[in-house]
């Protein structure tokens, strides 16, 4: 041993050690030139001389050789582990070896552990490792020896690996085949060698027999085998005693064959045998002691020249232990993965250096990928399976975890490949290696998506109930059985005037004055004993010193078992409704008395025509109340002549959707016919639907008898005007003889004899003549008044023009004397009586000149303007005039405005006047002051311009 | 001189309008043969010469006042009017009505007059010109034939 050099400083002051490894081929030259201060053994001048003593040795081995050094066990090897190190090589140098193998670690962690902690030196035969030789990676089959280093202290330092390859001998039934067929062809070249060939068999059934490979050598045309020790061993015969191999009857393989087996493997065999193809089957036999057991037999067909089979050779192996654990483990592994696939669980493992995962078939289902395919690398899986929202936060908590090197768990949500959204719940637990190392976790993920909708369905709902209570328009209180408060919603909690931390587990008598909390507390227990629901009406409370009036109700809350846990109370505001309804008791008890106080029947039916209410005063008619009312046929009440028109009009009248109006007769309590009015109109709502009638039922009896008693004096009226009138006729009619003989008479008597009469005399006659004329015109004017509208003339078109001609001839001598000038218009046509209008210019003229103004010679202005249908004409003069007072008196028959000596008259002329334009329908008037003159108006209709 | 005269019948029964229309056709100084019945009857039976009136002359002309007893004025108009002969004879519906005047439509155009009553004596004289003047014109033709009757009978 020698003890490290002293570092020793050359000229400029760099220290340089002095080389302490030689050779070493090229893992020696890598040694030499690697900066080991990079890694956990340090700069390899520092390394202790123990290692320095084994690195030398295994540089120095031809064996592959290799060293784990220190608690990280770095890894040092020489050039026959190369093949070893395979694509690790030669970057395996100088690393810790969990980093190199990190998918060996679970292997060779209690190896070490064995190595390093106890000293003990471990033994492993036959490991099978993939080695990179010849340019590609073919299966090796290594003996290992792990055996500790010990430094000069003897404490353990590391660990020396020394492998010897023991792949030959494992693939001796490989070599053995090609033995068999080299054998074969020998035996076919020269059948004579049999030595040579009996060595070859002796040496091949070594080799198999160390592996348990039995083989055989069948010749079918002959039926006889030829097979070896292992094949007696495996098919439970006693072992043969030839060193190679005894020739048998076919027999003694297919007596152990199962039975159930033996025609699936003869039919394999032919069929194999038919196609050229070797034979691979695996059947069962049966021992002697009844124990089962599974072969395989492996073999290869020989053909004759002829192209038929003529042998086969082949090796046969028990395989019953491998069977066992093939299906033990075909079973767990199915058990694991339906019962995953029933919890939908799927297990995972995330591995800390490559950051890669492995998925459990049912974590691929969960996640919506194919189980066949790769497991995703955890940034693809963050990228493309995790939803968007959660990857962040999936991350973070995995980080954090990671850091912690504490469990992770997470719900979050996954995204499927066809974009539906998964929730999962994940959950994993950290592995470390001995040393403290985080190197993996192993977690499981709950597909809980339905969990997930079920809370998100329950918190909905529990928002939207929320939102319902606390926007009620009502007070909730939720109480337990001891009336303690547990919940009462916003509007109670202001009613209140606490929060709703301040109500819960308190009672009525905390929270409201005594009489109340008594009254509520009573109310509440009536409801827990008897389980039934409560409705307490009307309730007066004081809200913001406002009185309210409420309905409140009452409901026991249940448990499963029906017992009473407590209670809830709603409370509603009933004020408005309480006083709408008050109001409308009010407004129905106001009709119903103007029903009950006018005589009107009134009544109200429902869209189909039955009664629902009437009036007193209508049932008082009938003599029936409002309970027969209701049910009533009206056929029993109307008069029998009425009754089919009657109900036809209703029906008519309902579909038409009213009014109703009719006039028929109902029998009454005093057993008389009531003549009836019945007018009604439909009550319709919103919509426009008929949904009630109402109207009054009139008994107009007495209005029947005013109308009938009416109908009766107008007529006598009319009969007794006319009588008047004719009597006025007749009278004025025969009046005017005897007056005219008078005159007649009188004026004789002037013409002939005045001059027999003395002054007095001839006063005395001049008076009677002068009475007789004046009788005379009265007589006369009276004729003309009494003659307007007995329709002696006929109205048809008349020309006014021609008229006022006629008239104004009349009074030539008068227009003459008095040097009247006349002016006028053009006058149309009129619809009257010719000889009327005659006889109103006649009149109206006859005043203008008669009234004229002394000294002022008299201008009469005759005219008329269309008025629509009418005519204003006007005869105005220059006159007296007449006070506005007595323009309307002016018109009165027999009124006179001036005395008999200015002015005479009989005074009836304007009434005429009047009585012949109001009877053509127009009216008159006069305009006029007092020294000013008169206009006199009057309207009369126009003829139409075709009759004109 | 005979021939020159004119008949006149005047239909009144009150003795006081006779008596006045009398003064009148006096006053005038007209050749007119006055004769006078009281009643619609006797009016007819005058111009039809039947009873006491088989001798009668045949009027020039009737003054007829509708206002007669037994049968009125418009009875005796109707019943001369449906008569071919007789409606030949002018009439001067002579009445104090002053709307009666459409009666003149019952009878030939041009054979009848109408006219009011009057108490004015000078305009009474007048009017009994006008009869006269009536009488004259409708009555030329007929003179000859009505003597010829009168003979004949």
């Amino acid at each position: 041993m020698n003890a490290p050099n002293p570092p020793s400083f050359p000229a400029g002051g760099q220290p340089v050690a002095p080389e302490w490894l030689f050779g070493g081929g090229e893992m020696g030259d890598r040694i030499r030139s690697m900066d080991w201060s990079a890694t956990p053994l340090g700069a390899r001048e520092t390394w202790p001389q123990s290692l320095r003593s084994v690195v030398n040795v295994i540089m120095a081995s031809g064996f592959p050789m290799a060293i784990l050094w220190g608690s990280e066990l770095v890894f040092i090897y020489n050039d026959g582990y190369r093949v070893i190190a395979g694509d690790r090589h030669p970057g395996a140098m100088g690393r810790s070896t969990r980093e190199v193998w990190p998918e060996a670690w679970e292997f060779n962690k209690p190896i070490f552990e064995k190595v390093m902690m106890r000293g003990e030196t471990v033994h492993l035969d036959d490991q099978l490792f993939p080695v990179y030789r010849n340019g590609h990676i073919e299966d090796a089959h290594f003996t290992l020896s792990c055996s500790p280093i010990r430094t000069e202290t003897s404490l353990i330092a590391g660990t020396l690996v020394v492998l010897l390859e023991t792949t030959e001998r494992i693939s001796a039934v490989r070599q053995l085949k090609k033995a068999n067929e080299r054998l074969e062809g020998q035996l076919a070249a020269q059948k004579g060698v049999e030595e040579a060939l009996r060595e070859s068999q002796e040496r091949l059934e070594m080799a198999t027999s160390a592996t348990q490979v039995g083989m055989f050598d069948w010749n079918l045309a002959s039926g006889s085998v030829r097979w070896t020790r292992t094949h007696d061993a495996i098919f439970g015969y006693a072992p043969g005693t030839a060193a190679t191999a005894t020739e048998y009857d076919y027999r003694r393989w297919a007596d152990r064959v199962h039975p159930e087996d033996l025609p699936r493997v003869e039919e394999e065999m032919r069929r194999r045998q038919h196609d050229r193809k070797p034979l691979v089957v695996r059947y069962r036999i049966i021992w002697p002691d009844g124990s089962l057991h599974w072969v395989e037999t492996k073999g290869a067909f020989r053909y004759a020249e002829d192209g038929k089979a003529e042998r086969m050779l082949g090796v046969v192996m028990d395989i019953t232990e491998r069977r066992l654990s093939e299906e033990a483990s075909e079973k767990m592994r199915n058990i694991l993965s339906e019962s995953q696939k029933i919890a939908h669980l799927g297990a995972f493992e995330y591995v800390v250096d490559t950051k890669t995962t492995v998925w459990s078939e049912e974590e691929y289902r969960i996640y919506g990928l194919d189980p066949a395919g790769p497991s995703p690398a955890y940034d693809v899986m963050l990228a493309e399976s995790i939803h968007p929202d959660d990857a962040a936060l999936l991350h973070q908590t995995f980080a954090a975890a990671m850091q912690d090197r504490s469990t992770y768990e997470l719900e979050h949500r996954i995204v499927r490949p066809d974009g539906s959204v998964r929730w999962v719940h994940d959950r994993a637990i950290p592995y470390f290696d001995p040393d403290g190392t985080l190197v993996r976790y192993v977690g499981a993920t709950l597909d809980i998506t339905d969990r997930k909708r079920a809370e998100e369905a329950l918190k909905r709902s529990t928002e939207q109930i929320d939102l319902l209570i606390n926007n009620l328009p009502g007070y909730v209180f939720f109480k337990d059985a001891d009336l303690r408060y547990l919940m009462v919603n916003k509007r109670a909690s202001q009613l209140l005037g606490r929060p709703l931390e301040d109500i819960v587990g308190k009672n009525d008598h905390e929270l409201f004055p005594a009489v109340d909390a008594e009254r509520y507390s009573r109310d509440d227990r009536l409801v827990l004993e008897s389980g039934e629901p409560l409705l307490v009406q009307n309730e007066a409370i004081e809200e913001d010193g406002q009185r309210v009036i409420i309905s409140t109700r009452k409901v026991p809350v249940k448990d499963g078992s029906g017992k009473v846990t407590g209670l809830i109370a709603l409370s509603i505001d009933v004020t408005e409704r309480t006083r709408a309804e008050m109001a409308l008791r009010e407004s129905e008890r106001i009709y119903r008395a103007i029903g009950e106080s006018i005589d009107y029947g009134i009544w109200i039916c429902d869209a189909q025509g039955r009664n629902t209410y009437a009036s007193e005063s209508f049932l008082r008619l009938l003599g029936i109340t409002q309970e027969q009312c209701s049910g009533f046929g009206w056929g029993d009440v109307l008069h029998p002549d009425d009754t089919e028109a009657t109900i036809a009009a209703w029906k008519e009248c309902v579909q038409r959707g009213g009014p109703w109006y009719r006039e028929h007769r109902y029998r009454g309590a005093d057993g008389r016919w009531h003549p009836v009015l019945a007018c009604g109109v439909a009550v319709r709502n919103e919509r426009g639907e008929v949904t009630a009638w109402a109207g009054i039922n009139l008994d107009i009896s007495r209005l029947k008898q005013t109308e009938e008693s009416l109908r009766t004096t107008v007529a006598e009226l009319a009969r007794s005007n006319k009588e008047l009138e004719q009597f006025a006729y007749i009278a004025s009619h025969d009046l005017q003889e005897p007056l005219r003989q008078v005159l007649s008479f009188g004026n004789l008597l002037e013409q002939r004899y005045a001059d027999a009469f003395d002054d007095k005399g001839r006063q005395y006659m001049a008076y009677m003549i002068e009475g007789s004329k004046r009788m005379s015109a009265i007589v006369r004017d009276l004729l003309d008044y009494s003659r307007v509208g007995r329709g002696d003339d006929k109205v048809e078109p008349v020309a006014a023009d021609q008229v006022l001609d006629a008239v104004l001839a009349n009074f030539r001598v008068a227009i003459e004397e008095s040097a009247a000038s006349i002016v006028r218009g053009e006058l149309p046509n009129v619809m009257a009586e010719r000889v009327q209008l005659g006889l109103i210019f006649q009149n109206l003229i006859g005043n203008a000149l008669k009234f004229r103004r002394e000294g002022v010679r008299p201008e009469i202005r005759v005219g008329c303007r269309a008025d629509g249908q009418m005519c204003t004409f006007w005869v105005k003069d220059n006159g007296i005039g007449i006070p506005s007072d007595l323009h309307e008196k002016a018109f009165v028959i027999f009124q006179r405005l001036h005395g008999l000596g200015s002015y005479p008259g009989t005074g009836i002329g304007l009434a005429i006047c009047k009585k012949i334009v109001e009877h053509h329908g127009g009216r008159i008037w006069t305009e006029s002051a007092v020294g000013e003159g008169s206009t006199f108006f009057f309207t009369l209709p126009l003829a139409k311009e075709a009759g004109a | 001189m005979r021939d020159s005269r004119v008949v006149m019948l005047l239909v009144e029964d009150n003795p006081a309008d006779v008596f006045f229309f009398r003064e009148a056709v006096d006053a005038t100084g007209l050749p007119v043969c006055l004769r006078v019945v009281d009643n619609g009857d006797a009016a007819l039976a005058f111009v039809r010469r039947q009873g006491q009136f088989a001798d009668a002359d045949q009027p020039d002309v009737m003054v007829l006042d509708l206002n007669v007893p037994v049968r009125n004025g418009r009875e005796v108009l109707e019943g001369m009017a449906a008569d071919g002969t007789l409606r030949q004879i002018p009439v001067v519906i002579f009445t104090t009505s002053e709307t009666e005047e459409h009666l003149v439509q019952l009878y030939p155009a041009g054979r009848c007059r109408y006219m009011v009553k009057t108490s004015d004596f000078d305009r009474l004289k007048g009017i009994v010109g006008e009869i006269f003047a009536l009488a004259k014109e409708q009555g030329q033709p007929d003179q000859g034939r009505s003597r010829t009757r009168r003979k004949n009978a």
